[in-house]
């Protein structure tokens, strides 16, 4: 059997309901026989509630985090203008906020870019 | 919209979040925005967990989501996509945290708004307990009581010994149970 020290460790993952089916049951048999041990669960039943509802009220990342990771990540380009680009190869590209406004547009010449504006600091907020 | 789901899930869960990964390395935008949705939020609350600070924590969780991106063929599969994840915002947390260190931070936890309302107040002397705890064992604390993790998991995205983890969560609750009664 299960010492209280061993026991002890595991009541966490016991009240979480994450602990294997052998260490389960252990801790479950030692819980029958041992008041103290029993204490210290209705105990930690009370500390996980507390911390789980302390954690849940913090606010959660802001939207605006998506735009942020996705112009990073993959450059979205929300809009594209191609301007006869089969002929000169011309074509003008804008990355806009989801709010609409322009942050970075660029013309391309012949293969060649060209930065027209460029509102949006690197990774920061716009 | 956030729900209240166990976000450390089972099985179903980490099958969903691997073929995510999967079409995330394909360059699959749609597939990263769905993987975005389940980690990006969680990933926010364990750096601020780690940080006190929001708008770090904030940085944190979208480097670390650009990483997902960038590096997502690189995932070798030993490990649940989840603790994948979370160990690179540990990295980036800490790194942070080791560049930001100007002498004892105040934790931003206690600047909530005075509230007499019971609810609020039982909340605030929480985020009080849970923010004298070193961080060590604040982190161990998040990972099992708001992640759900097992301790084998959060051994992996630490880096430690599973014993390191019980005995840190040992004395955290310790303390917790001490200042919450
Ligand atoms: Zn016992």
């Amino acid at each position: 059997m299960n010492t209280c020290e061993e026991t002890q460790e595991l009541i966490p993952w016991y009240v979480e309901g994450r602990l294997g089916p052998e260490e389960s049951s252990a801790v479950a048999t030692h819980l029958i026989a041992c008041a103290e041990c029993l204490r210290e669960v209705a105990a930690t039943v009370h500390v996980r509630g507390s911390v789980r509802d302390a954690f849940s009220a913090q606010p959660p990342l802001p939207e605006e985090a998506w735009e942020r990771v996705s112009r990073q990540a993959m450059g979205r380009r929300l809009a594209q203008l191609d301007v006869g680009s089969f002929l000169v190869g011309l074509r003008l590209g804008a990355w806009l906020t989801r709010r609409g406004s322009p942050l970075r547009a660029d013309l391309h010449v012949l293969g060649r870019e060209v930065h027209l504006m460029n509102r949006g600091k690197k990774g920061g907020a716009s | 919209m956030r729900t209240e789901r166990r976000t450390d899930g089972g099985e179903g869960d980490e099958r969903t979040e691997r073929a995510l990964l999967v079409r995330t390395a394909e360059g699959d935008e749609s597939a990263f925005r769905l993987l975005y949705d389940r980690l990006a939020d969680r990933v926010f609350r364990y750096a601020f967990t780690l940080l006190h600070d929001r708008h770090l924590a904030e940085e944190v969780a979208q480097e670390t989501m650009v990483i997902v991106w960038k590096q997502a063929a690189t995932f070798e599969g030993r490990s649940k996509v989840s603790t994948w994840v979370f160990g690179i915002a540990r990295f980036r947390a800490l790194d942070l945290l080791r560049k930001e260190k100007r002498g004892d931070r105040v934790p931003e936890l206690d600047l909530v708004e005075p509230d007499p309302a019971p609810a609020v107040e039982s909340r605030e002397r929480t985020l009080r307990a849970i923010g004298t705890l070193p961080e060590e064992q604040r982190e161990v604390v998040f990972l099992t009581f708001y992640e759900g993790r097992s301790y084998g998991e959060i051994a992996g995205i630490l880096g430690i010994p599973e014993g390191t983890v019980k005995s840190r969560m040992y004395y955290a609750r310790r303390s917790l149970a001490e200042a919450l009664t």
